[in-house]
């Protein structure tokens, strides 16, 4: 009597250990499909994130070569002077902001917003297009390129060197 | 009877893990060529605007500066890690009345997955530099 009872716990407890090892099996393989087709976006991201970094380089140096339409003066030369307080401006505030607007409007990412800000001491220049997209939130991913530009004032006496701290964001807007 | 359907339960799935591994692997292939042809897109552009289509002042080649003369140059075919690929290119400026130039090179087969890249740049044209846009395809021989 007490070996039949025995056999039958043993069959039984073999039959719990079946139905939790295919139990076990099963969410293993639920796990592995999950995890093997979680990451397989990661290296397309990375590769786009890597383009979107390009262009904000491209877009910075764009802006540091380019003429203001018909003056000798880049786009981001003839900020710095304004923001440097230069005298008398070469190309005037109101007029070059409109042209900034435009040459960034042409020029980002569509679905991008720009940031552009030049500070020197306590004097900035900061312009966002579109206008009306703001100053990216801290948790938006940005791509920053940030650099320095260098003027040479002529001054009575001698030539004097300042310079304007430049960064150029991109951020996903729409 | 039970014992068969534990067994063939248990066959049933290592099939299941087995194909899940085999489409993973497929599709994480594909993912990996498509990674590449983005950044192979990203090479071409960037070689293309420092070095094949700078504009050169007497013997110093300005980057980020394009010359639009030279793209009569260009044999539209690069090779990056041992794949060959094929590149067109166009150019665009002047917002206001915007001018097209191009597109250069052969047109993207059909059916081949392409990467379209467009950037930033400055043009040189007649002793002035303007601000353009780049559009570079990319895709592989």
């Amino acid at each position: 009597m007490a070996r039949l009872t025995e056999c039958k716990l043993f069959r039984e407890g073999g039959g719990v250990s079946d139905i939790l090892s295919i139990a076990f099996m099963f969410l293993i393989v639920v796990l592995a499909g999950v995890l093997l087709h979680s990451y397989r976006y990661d290296a397309i991201n990375s590769a786009a994130n890597r383009q979107l970094q390009l262009k904000t380089e491209y877009l910075y140096r764009t802006l540091e070569l380019s003429h203001v339409d018909d003056y000798t003066l880049s786009y981001l030369d003839a900020i710095a002077e304004n923001v440097l307080g230069i005298a008398p401006q070469v190309v005037p505030g109101d007029y070059l902001r409109s042209r900034v607007d435009n040459a960034l409007f042409y020029l980002r990412p569509p679905g991008y917003a720009v940031v552009l800000e030049l500070t020197h001491e306590n004097s900035s220049w900061v312009q966002v297009c579109p206008s009306d997209a703001g100053t990216p939130a801290p948790d938006v991913e940005k791509f920053i390129f940030s650099g320095k530009v260098t003027i040479i004032i002529a001054e009575a006496g001698e030539n004097r060197v300042a310079q304007a701290d430049a960064s150029l964001t991109i951020f996903n807007w729409r | 009877m039970v014992r068969i359907f534990k067994s063939v339960l248990a066959v049933l799935l290592a099939i299941v893990f087995i194909a899940l591994l085999v489409s993973a692997y497929s599709q994480y292939q594909s993912v990996l060529l498509t990674a590449g042809l983005i950044d192979a897109a990203s090479t071409i552009t960037n070689d293309l605007v420092l070095n094949r289509l700078a504009h050169v002042e007497g013997f110093h080649a300005r980057e980020y500066v394009l010359d639009v003369e030279r793209i009569s140059s260009l044999d539209f075919k690069e090779e990056l890690g041992g794949d060959n690929f094929f590149f067109q290119i166009k150019l665009s400026y002047n917002p206001g009345a915007e001018m097209v130039l191009g597109p250069y090179g052969p047109s993207p087969p059909e059916g081949k997955p392409v990467s379209a890249l467009s950037v930033p740049v400055s043009l040189y044209q007649n002793g002035r530099l303007t601000y353009a846009k780049l559009e570079v395809k990319v895709w592989r021989a």
